[in-house]
């Protein structure tokens, strides 16, 4: 490509996305990048970076319990946790204070119906998780609820 | 009567049927000089420099937007945050050290398995014990791949002023742009994150008014 020292020779080449102007100047070409309106894919150094930030794991639910004076069931209800995926209630029948052993889990919603029960008195607590691992504290116990022959109170 | 060296003059100089072929020296010139000329700017493709090989008839200059830089910033605080299976937002500083604004128009992102680390506290000093790039702390940028070097257009182009200028650097928050797995450790909570790093942006030269800093932007998709 012989090069004319007299003349200018716009000169504009593609590759694979990025283009180069410049220009023939005296026997020179002289690559004029980057070309206003010419968009470059520019690679940037290891450290190129931004911040974010995550949100503190969620406070336990606030739990309550009720149930119809004739029924022999239990039904729990909780607060919604922001951004939970689902919950698991737990359930006592040793007090309050006492021990407690998962009544339903996976629960999407914020109630929840137990079975029919037998005899006792009962106590829930619920937790929430957000996405898959980050499980919220226990709520604090229901107020406990006892199941006579045929009542609920 | 036309003598034999005039006859060989006349015969040269007819028109040809054709049209005229170049030599074979002419075209071996010019695949050596392509030769030198494609891998040359392929370099300068990749190192941001342009450059032509000696002897190609010319000689090049460098012409580059250098140098951006684009760091981790502590200010202003992200107002979306993380969560498992969510979306959070990402704050940069973004440095242009050239004599001229520099508009950007995209992202080219790692991938979606290049993890960011966590660390206890805003300046990204002392790193979260359980979160780190590589338990992992599953948070991505978001829209990433399982390919690196994917692009992706901001919602709107940013200028970064030239340098010294009001407005150099710009600080973006990328509403959104972060994502964290929903299987992210109980540890990666209320953590502070180094996102991976950028593969590289889509840049030019521009006249552009600046972009006010601090700005607001995204990718979505």
């Amino acid at each position: 490509m012989p090069l004319r020292r007299t003349t200018r020779h716009p000169v504009r080449y593609r590759v694979a996305g990025l283009v180069l102007a410049g220009v023939c100047v005296g026997g020179q070409w002289v690559v004029a990048g980057p070309a206003r309106g010419s968009t470059w894919v520019v690679p940037l150094r290891t450290g190129s970076t931004g911040s974010t930030a995550s949100s503190a794991v969620p406070a336990a639910p606030t739990a309550t319990a009720t149930c119809s004076l004739i029924s022999l069931q239990i039904t729990v209800s909780w607060t919604a946790v922001a951004n939970a995926a689902k919950y698991d209630v737990y359930v006592s029948t040793t007090g309050a204070a006492g021990a407690y052993t998962i009544a339903a889990s996976g629960v999407v919603g914020t109630t929840w119906t137990s079975p029919i029960l037998l005899l006792g008195t009962y106590y829930y607590k619920v937790t929430a998780t957000v996405g898959a691992t980050w499980t919220t504290a226990l709520s604090a116990p229901t107020a406990g609820h006892t199941i006579t022959v045929v009542l609920c109170t | 009567m036309i003598d034999a060296y005039h006859a060989r003059r006349a015969y040269r100089r007819r028109p040809l049927p054709y049209p005229r072929r170049s030599s074979r020296r002419v075209r071996v010139v010019a695949a050596v000089v392509g030769a030198l000329l494609i891998p040359a700017v392929a370099i300068a493709a990749t190192n941001w420099t342009v450059g032509v090989a000696p002897g190609s008839n010319g000689q090049a200059k460098a012409g580059t937007i250098s140098n951006l830089t684009i760091t981790a910033t502590a200010s202003p605080a992200a107002t979306n945050l993380l969560y498992p299976g969510g979306n959070g937002d990402v704050v940069v500083t973004i440095s242009n050290p050239n004599t001229f604004p520099v508009t950007i128009t995209g992202v080219n992102l790692p991938t979606n398995t290049t993890y960011a680390a966590g660390f206890s506290d805003s300046a990204l000093s002392v790193a979260q014990a359980g979160c780190a790039a590589a338990t992992p702390s599953t948070v991505t940028w978001a829209f990433a791949t399982g390919v690196s070097g994917t692009s992706h257009s901001l919602t709107t182009a940013l200028t970064v002023a030239a340098s010294g200028q009001a407005n150099n650097p710009l600080v973006v928050t990328l509403t959104d742009d972060a994502a964290m797995g929903s299987t992210a450790p109980l540890a990666c909570a209320a953590t502070y994150f180094s996102m991976p790093s950028l593969t590289a942006i889509a840049a030019s030269a521009s006249s552009s008014a600046a972009t006010t800093s601090p700005a607001t932007d995204a990718w979505t998709s």
